[in-house]
Parts: structure tokens; C-alpha cells; sequence
């Protein structure tokens, strides 16, 4: 993603999002999964002991990066974390398949060394755990594909049921009961892997 | 697992949601009521069933799964953030060489291809205050940055990286610590000596410099394959070491509490006589092998290893223990070193060096009679000008040094001694040339400023509160801080009131008064300057004392350029003869002071137009000046760019400017290019190009001097207005008379804002002024301007004086350009009467004077 988008075309685009425009989502994607990949930056703040550090904070770091502080409402706010949830699921799935490669002897590709999910270091079980959710939330979408992006907003990008609701466009109380059946649902299916 | 699309999801959804409102263990029976049996035949009741079951787990999973990814990124480990292959700045990196509490230390290489260079990268991690700590670090970074010895590590570069962290970028040293170095190659105990003092030799010169290491243990000391040794963390351990005492966490300053010095317990800062004490600790752990623990008793602080085993170990089969007397000597040197009280250690790192040396040599020793040595001194002041240049000072140092004094004063009652170390500290500083120095000053004044309340508080001591009062005069003094210098002068003299009358405290009360003289007659201030001099002066003729012969010359020298200042040439010479003699029968060789009256007899003798007396005077003070070698310093600089002018003035002007340009290298060199002391030389330079009537010349290089002075100090200074004056004059010769106008007004505004309005220079501006109307022919402008001058000269010099001579013949030309012949005539037969009797029928200027008004006549009578 070579051109750079200034805060004010981010929201115009976070607006396209907001009205369904699925192309929207497809030009933001890059942009936030780019600055999300800047992460190597935050990890060296965690080096230092001086946050408390987990995926929110990460897409939040994000999103104050990309858009002024202030300047941008809540609705826009949940349409960039929702995009920001789907990269983040991205860099997560990255580095848990570095972290099998390297644990079957391949020597991973390395392509930018300061990006973050070359810098993450999984562990062996949070890896496999991932990559395996990753593959029942991909049998999801097929079959429900808001379940799943609620899957997205909540779990990946630490989204709140409010958040969520305004970025997916449907009732908080959705949210909530979609939720709670896609945990459950996904649960049964990696219990039975 | 069932795919979810066999059942209609909606109903599944449905009971699920339902059955989460009731208690988990009526969901069987309650499931199975609200099912049909065409669902239950399809098994959708046993998967809603499922799923239930799944949700009680699936939080947990999940919060598991999250928590997991969170321990993950807190972990993403250390080692993977600047990991090997990763850039910094220009470098890459390529391990990490050490973790500590504090700080991480990476090995790096040059990425930019453009040589092969590896370098250490050091990240601290500060972490609160982080503001305050990072504007220290950066301080330090600059004082490092000057510092240059084959035994200490090099500091490249440092900054804060992006994330607001401090680093420093330093020479990259191979090589073991210096206690393991000792024992892997088996070292006997003369080489462990000798290798010991180049880590003594790299602490005194820091310690020239004003800089503790504070953090001396054997991992901070290297030693490279080639046995050179290499002193690692500079000066950057004071940060971290404030940081650590107001962070409270003892836990990371573990490792270096081990070598600690006993009054840092008790709060103390870096001082000089710590950072002996942790070297003593450096080597009674190389010497023995073991680290010292201050709790042991007994009177040898090396155990008696010729008897042991363990000296084998140690020094190799020849035990150099076997030799008893070294073996004392050493007990000697330990003991001193780690004295419990900074006192009784000793006093600086060459006292250390020397009697390291003196051991190895078998020499009688500094430790056992400790007294504070004449060579000691020496060895500061044979070093002063290769140091002193372009550093900060730490004056912490200097503080501790006062305290120190204060301490033997009070406690040990050794006034003597106390003395002694204010006299040595009054060295150090007295080295210090405050033109070198400015721009640095400020933090050497905000540190003498607080030990001014120090000093305050010692008022049951009245005769060392005075000699400290006037010793911080001294420095601020030669700091340039006039002002606060004559203020503690003033305190000084006020303690002194209070004391009893004593020939001590008579010759310390004139040295004060001939030091607030000083300020006078550089505030201008003349005739202050002049009634505070004469009082120092009848002390020092009071008490005849050989002793005081240098004090004594020094003031009837400074009497001398005083009366030189009030135009009293006749007197400046006496006075500079009576100083003379004095030094003569006194002292054989070159003396410093003796230049400086030969400089004023050479001015007085210039001013009288004297020139060929005025050549002889500078003549044997370069004379002086090269027979006694002596260190450039303003005095040496006077004399010469002195010299210069009476070259010029003696129409050797290409020689005076091949004086002037040498100077200038000099001092280019010395103090740097930008400094005033340099730039006056350009504004010589640049008056003999005028001379020589190469005005662009001229001009060009007063403009740049002109620049530097407004930057450094502002419109209004007394280089600015006499930059601006020469302008001025150039301009009027060039008969660029608008500008000419417009620089003289410029100049005078700033003359009169230093000098007031009555002061010769302001008579300077007003002829200038006149001569520049009478060419635009504003005659009746120019006659007020000359009259206005005439006043101002009258107001300073008297009635006659050879200024007044010529401004006479000036005011006669304007007369007769008036057509006003009798009072044309009448000034100038005043003119050249006056001229006659201040410099003689003779003198080139009574000639001169003489000259242009018989053409006068004569065109008159043409006319």
C-alpha cells in the first residue's frame, strides 16, 4: 500500500464502510494491516516495561495514527476497528504459521524484519490454538458470516457489544446472543478436532 | 461434528438463546419439552444440547486463548525487538553483549556499507521523570563528547531513539574485565600495578575535566588483547545513579551497590574522593583476587600472601609479595584509597598515580605523610592548557572541594591545609580562560550558586567565610559574571569588617580590594576603581613583604591601565615602572605581571604619541613573553595584539597585519573562531586594511565581526559599538557619508548605553559626526557636534590633553570654512599651542598639526 491516505480520506472511507460498501473495507484493509505490521514499534515500548500491551491496545495505537483524536464519531471509530479486527486476526494467523514453520524445521520467508508478526513470538499452544480457531472461523463465515465477523470484532479486535453493534449495523442484543452461540459453536467444533 | 446447516439454524439459535436464561441444569428436561420429535428424530435437540454444554466452557477457552496472546506479546521477547539483522539509526545490529537493570548493550555494525565499523549500542531504560533524566543524559552526552583518552571508550553519538528512550552509540572495546584479564594471564603483581594505573591515568583526566565516572567496577574496566585498558559507561552512571536513588530500587543498583563508596549511604553525590574510594576497591580486587569488604579487621590490607597458597595462584611462582617493602607500600596506598572518611583519601587521582609510582620505584610515599603536595599542583597547572578547552565543568566538584575545605577547616582544625585546597582549587580555575569558556559557563554558575549558601552558613568561621566569598568572586569573576563577582567581593569585604585587624587579614583584604578594582576599571568605572586600588596598594607598601611582591606588582599594575583609562599617561607609566622594579629585584626570570606593565608603558607611552618608546616598551614585553614560554592567555594576547597596533601606528602596517593574522591563528586555535577574544583580532586586522586604504578589505571583515558581536551580545555591546565606529570611519573615508551617519549613531546609541554620555568615546562620535556635516555641508550641524565634543574632552581630560588639540584644529577648520577667520585662527594657534605643550614642538602630530594649517594660510592668502 504505497499511497497514504490522510485522516480526513480515512473517514470519508470509514463512511463508504458504514453504508456496506464492501470495496471500502477492501481499500482500508491495507492501510490499518499496515500500520498494525508498524506493531515492532509498540513491542519495543513493551521492551521497556511502559504499557500494558494486547491486541486493543495495538489496534487502538492504530487508530490514533491513522485519524486525529477527536475528529472522527463513533460510528467511523467501529468501522475502523472492525477493519482493524479483521487485520489484526490476519497478523495473529501470520505469526502463528511462522511459528509452525519454524517448529517443522522451514525456514520462514523473512520479509520485513520490523514487522510485528515477525517479531511476535508465539508460544507452541497459542499458536496451534489460533491457527485451528482460524480454520473453524472460516467454516463460520460459509455458514454465517456476521456470526463471524462478530467473532472478528469481539475477539480480535477487543471490540465492545456497543462497538460491534454499530460496525455490523444490527442490535446490541444480537451482539450479545450471536456472540454467545459463536463462542459456544466454535468451542464445540475445536473440542471436536 | 454435525454442520450446522443440517438443522434450521434459526430454531437452533433460538433454543439456545432461550435456554440460557434458565439454570444449566434444567436444560435437558427443558430442551426435550420444547422440541418436536421431527427435531429430535433429526438428533437438532441433542446438538443445541451440545452447544450448550460448550458455551459453560467456551468463555473460559476463550479468555484462555486471549490472555495467552496478551502473555505473548509481553513477552515477544527482549531478544526479538533489537534482535540480530535489525537497524538502528545507521547501524545494524548484530548481538546483544549485555542486559542489565538499567540498560541493554548491543554490538552493531555500520549499515551504510561505508567502511567497516562496529560500535557498541547502549538503550537505558529510563522510565519516570523520564523529562528531566533525558536533559541530564544529553548533558552528559556533550561533556563526553570532548573527552579524548587513549584509556577511555569513545562516545560517538547518542540521542533518544522514536520511543523516547536515551542511547548512547560508543567504541565497541574487545576485550576481558580487567580482574579477569589479571588472572588469566597470570599477572604478577608489578604488571597488575602498572596495567592499574592506566585506569588512574584515564580517571585523572577525566577528573581534570571535571568528570566523576562514579560507576568504577571491574566490568566497566576492559582490557583488550594488546593490554590496553578501556573505561566503559563514562560519566553516563551519574544519570542512572540519580535515577535509581529516586526510584528507590535498589534491587537493579545491586550489582554496583558492591562498590559503592561508604558515604554514598549516607546520601552523598559523586565526588572525586568516590570515585577513589571505588578505585581503591578495583584494586585490592586485582591484588588479591578477592572483593574487599570494609567490615574486615586487621592492619594489612593484603594478607600475607607470601605465605599462602593462594599467592602462587595469584602473581605467579615469583610472588612479588616476596618483596616486603612493596607489599607496605601498597597496605599504604589501599588504606589511603578506601579511608572511610573522603577526606582522609586521597585528594586526586595523581597523588594516587604518583604513589602507585613511587611503590613500584620504592620511594617514600605520599600516604604516609599526607600533606597536600607542591608537585601535586604542578602536575594540575602543567596539564591546565592542554584540558581545559571547550569543557563543562562539573562544578559539583568544585563544591565538594569548598565542602572539603570547609570540613578540615571546622573538624580537623587544620586551617592550613584548608588553604591549601582553596589555593589549588583557585589554580584549577585561575587555568580556566574565561573567553575559552563562554557559552558553557551557565551551569558552572548555577552550581556556584549553590554553594553560596553554603558558604553563607559557615559565618562562625568569619576568615574562611571571607576567603571563600572571595575566592567564588575570583571564579565567577573569571567566568565573566562580573557582576555576581563583585557582589561576593563586597561579602567578602563585609567579613572582613568584623575581623580583627591582622597583617593576614590586612594582605587578604587589599587582595580583595585589588580584585574589585578590576571590576571598576572594567565597568568603567575609573575613578572607584582608582580609590579602591590605592587602598590595596598602601597595604601592600604598609607590609613591604617579600612575600607579596607579586600581589603587590599586580595592583600598581592595575593602578597603571586605570590611570591609563583616565588618560593620566604620565602616571600609568610610573606606576607600571614602580611595579616593574619591584618585580625586578624580586624575581630574575619572566613574570607574567612584569609583561603586563611594559604592555601599560607601551599604551601610555602610544597615547602620548610616543611611538618609538611605546615600540620599545612592547618589544620587551614579547621579549618576555617568549623567553618565559608562556601559555597564551589575555594578558600574553594583549601584548601582542599591542604590538600590532604600534607596528602600524609606525607605518609597518603589512607587518603589524602578518602579527595580527598570526594572532588570529592563535586564537582561532585556541579559544575557537567565534569567540570575542578572536574576533577582536579581525576588528585589528580589519583597522590596518583601513589603513592601508583597502576598504573593501576593511569593511568586509568588520562586517563579519560586526555579525558575531550582535549575535553573542546584542546591539548594545562595547565590541558591537566599536565594530560599528570603525564602520563608520571607513565609510566616511570612502565619503559613503549617509552610511557612515547612519553607523556612527548606531555606535554611539550603543557607547553611551555602556559607557554614558559623557565618555571620550561619545567625543569620538561627535567628531566623527561634525567631520561627516562639514563634507554634506551642514556646517552649522557640524560646529555643534565638534563644540559638543570639545566639552565631553574638557569634562574628562582637563584643559589640555591631545585630543582636545585636535579637536581644536578642528573647530578652526570649521571656522574658516564658516569664513570666520579670527576664531579659525584663534583655535588653531590653541591647537597647536596645546600640541606643543602636551607632546612637544616635535611630536609628529604637533607637526602634523602645524603642516595642515600653515596650507591653510597659504591657500587663504591665495584667495
Amino acid at each position: 500500500m504505497s499511497s497514504f491516505l490522510s485522516p480526513e480520506d480515512v473517514t470519508v472511507i470509514l463512511q463508504e464502510v458504514g453504508k456496506g460498501n464492501k470495496k471500502a473495507i477492501d481499500q482500508l484493509f491495507p492501510l490499518v494491516y499496515n500500520e498494525l505490521q508498524k506493531g515492532a514499534h509498540y513491542l519495543r515500548q513493551q521492551f521497556f516495561n511502559l504499557d500494558t500491551f494486547n491486541t486493543t491496545a495495538i489496534v487502538h495505537e492504530a487508530y490514533l495514527k491513522l485519524m486525529h483524536a477527536g475528529t472522527s464519531n463513533l460510528e467511523n471509530r467501529s468501522h475502523f476497528f472492525h477493519v482493524a479486527s479483521m487485520a489484526m486476526r490476519q497478523i495473529l494467523i501470520n505469526a502463528s504459521l511462522r511459528k509452525r514453520a519454524i517448529k517443522r524445521g522451514e525456514n520462514p520467508q523473512k520479509v520485513d524484519l520490523e514487522s510485528i508478526d515477525n517479531k511476535l513470538e508465539m508460544s507452541d499452544q497459542t499458536a496451534e490454538d489460533l491457527l485451528l480457531l482460524n480454520d473453524a472461523l472460516k467454516k463460520l463465515e460459509i455458514q454465517d458470516e456476521r456470526q463471524a465477523q462478530i467473532v472478528e470484532c469481539r475477539f480480535f479486535g477487543g471490540m465492545s457489544i456497543e462497538e460491534t453493534a454499530i460496525a455490523l449495523n444490527i442490535s446490541p442484543s444480537t451482539v450479545k446472543r450471536s456472540w454467545n452461540l459463536a463462542k459456544a459453536w466454535l468451542y464445540v467444533e475445536l473440542s471436536e478436532q | 461434528m454435525a454442520e450446522k446447516n443440517e438443522y434450521n439454524w434459526e430454531r437452533v439459535s433460538e433454543l439456545f438463546d432461550q435456554a440460557l436464561e434458565i439454570p444449566h441444569e434444567k436444560w435437558v428436561s427443558w430442551i426435550d419439552t420444547q422440541c418436536n420429535d421431527q427435531e429430535k428424530e433429526t438428533g437438532l435437540h441433542t446438538y443445541v444440547l451440545k452447544l450448550l454444554k460448550g458455551s459453560v466452557k467456551a468463555d473460559a477457552f476463550f479468555e484462555a486463548l486471549n490472555k495467552n496472546i496478551e502473555d505473548d506479546l509481553q513477552s515477544s521477547d527482549e531478544v526479538k525487538i533489537l534482535q540480530p539483522g535489525d537497524k538502528f539509526d545507521k547501524f545494524r545490529i548484530i548481538s546483544e553483549l549485555g542486559h542489565g537493570g538499567m540498560a541493554r548493550v548491543f554490538l552493531c555494525e555500520r549499515d551504510d556499507g561505508t567502511f567497516e565499523h562496529k560500535v557498541a549500542l547502549k538503550i537505558m531504560k529510563i522510565k519516570e521523570g523520564a523529562e528531566f533524566l533525558k536533559d541530564k543524559f544529553r548533558q552528559e552526552q556533550q561533556i563526553l563528547a570532548g573527552i579524548n583518552h587513549p584509556n577511555i571508550a569513545r562516545l560517538y553519538d547518542g540521542g533518544i531513539t522514536p520511543e523516547g528512550f536515551p542511547f548512547i552509540i560508543m567504541e565497541y572495546v574487545e576485550g576481558l574485565p580487567i580482574n579477569t584479564y589479571c588472572t588469566k594471564n597470570n599477572l604478577n603483581a608489578r604488571q597488575r600495578i602498572q596495567l592499574f594505573t592506566q585506569v588512574c591515568n584515564a580517571l585523572q583526566y577525566a577528573h581534570i575535566n571535571f568528570i566523576v565516572h562514579h560507576d568504577i567496577k571491574p566490568a566497566n574496566i576492559l582490557v583488550n588483547d594488546a593490554g590496553q585498558v578501556k573505561l566503559l559507561d563514562f560519566g553516563i552512571s551519574q544519570v542512572l545513579y540519580n535515577q535509581e536513588m529516586q526510584t528507590n530500587n535498589p534491587t537493579s543498583f545491586e550489582g554496583t551497590l558492591q562498590y559503592a563508596a561508604p558515604e554514598q549511604f549516607k546520601g552523598a553525590g559523586p565526588s572525586i574522593a568516590s570515585d577513589i574510594y571505588k578505585t581503591g576497591l578495583v584494586l585490592y580486587e586485582i591484588l588479591t583476587g578477592t572483593t574487599y569488604n570494609s567490615n574486615q579487621t586487621g592492619n594489612n590490607f593484603i594478607p600475607e600472601l607470601k605465605n599462602s597458597s593462594e599467592s602462587e595462584i595469584l602473581f605467579g611462582k615469583k610472588s612479588f609479595f616476596n618483596n616486603k617493602l612493596l607489599q607496605e607500600d601498597l597496605d599504604a596506598i589501599l588504606k589511603k584509597s578506601l579511608a572511610l572518611k573522603p577526606e582522609s583519601r586521597f585528594i586526586s587521582m595523581s597523588s594516587f598515580i604518583y604513589d602507585l609510582q613511587n611503590s613500584l620505584n620504592n620511594e617514600t610515599l605520599h600516604s604516609h605523610e599526607p600533606t597536600l603536595s607542591y608537585k601535586l599542583k604542578k602536575s594540575y597547572l602543567r596539564n591546565k592548557g592542554k584540558v581545559w578547552l571547550g569543557i563543562v565543568f562539573n562544578v559539583a566538584l568544585i563544591v565538594s572541594f569548598i565542602f572539603l575545605a570547609d570540613q578540615y577547616y571546622k573538624t580537623l582544625r587544620e586551617k592550613e591545609r584548608s588553604e591549601h585546597i582553596l589555593e589549588f582549587v583557585w589554580d584549577i580555575f585561575y587555568s580556566v580562560d574565561p573567553e575559552a569558556t563562554q557559552g558553557d559557563t551557565l551551569s558552572v554558575y548555577q552550581l556556584m550558586e549553590n554553594s553560596i549558601p553554603r558558604i553563607e552558613k559557615i559565618e562562625k568561621e568569619p576568615e574562611l567565610q571571607a576567603e571563600l566569598y572571595h575566592m567564588s568572586g575570583k571564579i565567577y569573576t573569571r567566568l565573566g559574571f562580573w557582576k555576581r563577582g563583585q557582589q561576593l567581593y563586597v561579602n567578602a569585604l563585609d567579613v572582613h569588617k568584623t575581623l580583627p585587624a591582622s597583617k593576614k587579614n590586612d594582605l587578604a583584604k587589599a587582595e580583595i580590594l585589588s580584585n574589585l578594582a578590576h571590576y571598576y576599571r572594567n565597568n568603567s568605572e575609573n575613578e572607584l576603581a582608582d580609590s579602591v586600588v590605592d587602598l590595596a596598594i598602601t597595604t601592600y607598601r604598609t607590609y613591604n613583604d617579600p612575600k607579596i611582591i607579586e600581589k603587590h606588582a599586580e595592583a600598581l599594575n592595575t593602578k597603571a591601565r586605570i590611570q591609563n583609562d583616565m588618560a593620566q599617561y604620565q602616571q600609568c607609566i610610573e606606576y607600571s615602572e614602580q611595579a616593574l622594579i619591584l618585580l625586578n629585584n624580586a624575581f630574575t626570570e619572566p613574570h607574567i605581571e612584569k609583561i603586563r606593565a611594559k604592555t601599560f608603558m607601551a599604551y601610555a607611552h602610544f597615547y602620548l604619541s610616543q611611538y618609538d618608546d611605546a615600540f620599545d616598551h612592547i618589544t620587551d614585553a614579547i621579549a618576555i613573553l617568549e623567553e618565559g614560554n608562556f601559555e597564551t592567555n589575555s594578558i600574553t594576547l594583549l601584548a601582542e595584539g599591542f604590538y600590532s597596533r604600534i607596528l602600524a601606528q609606525k607605518g609597518e602596517i603589512e607587518a603589524a597585519i602578518e602579527n595580527d593574522y598570526k594572532i588570529y591563528r592563535q586564537k582561532v586555535e585556541i579559544y575557537g573562531e567565534n569567540k570575542p577574544i578572536t574576533l577582536v583580532t579581525l576588528s585589528n586586522l580589519a583597522a590596518k586594511y583601513y589603513r592601508l586604504k583597502d576598504y573593501e578589505k576593511s569593511d568586509s571583515i568588520n562586517l563579519v565581526a560586526l555579525r558575531h558581536y550582535r549575535e553573542q551580545f546584542g546591539d548594545y555591546h562595547s565590541f558591537t559599538a566599536s565594530t560599528l565606529f570603525n564602520l563608520a570611519n571607513s565609510y566616511y573615508s570612502q565619503r559613503k557619508f549617509a552610511e557612515a551617519k547612519e553607523y556612527i549613531y548606531k555606535s554611539m546609541d550603543a557607547d553611551i548605553a555602556t559607557y554614558g554620555e559623557n565618555h571620550p568615546y561619545v567625543a569620538g562620535h561627535y567628531q566623527t559626526l561634525g567631520l561627516i556635516n562639514l563634507e554634506t555641508n551642514e556646517h552649522n550641524e557640524a560646529g555643534a557636534m565638534f563644540f559638543k565634543a570639545l566639552d565631553i574632552l574638557k569634562y574628562n581630560f582637563g584643559e589640555e590633553h591631545q585630543n582636545i588639540s585636535k579637536i581644536c584644529s578642528l573647530i578652526g577648520d570649521w571656522y574658516l570654512a564658516m569664513n570666520d577667520l579670527r576664531n579659525g585662527h584663534e583655535y588653531y594657534q590653541k591647537a597647536i599651542d596645546m600640541s606643543v605643550s602636551v607632546l612637544g614642538e616635535d611630536h609628529p602630530e604637533t607637526i602634523k598639526i602645524k603642516e595642515k594649517y600653515a596650507s591653510i594660510t597659504k591657500n587663504s592668502d591665495n584667495i
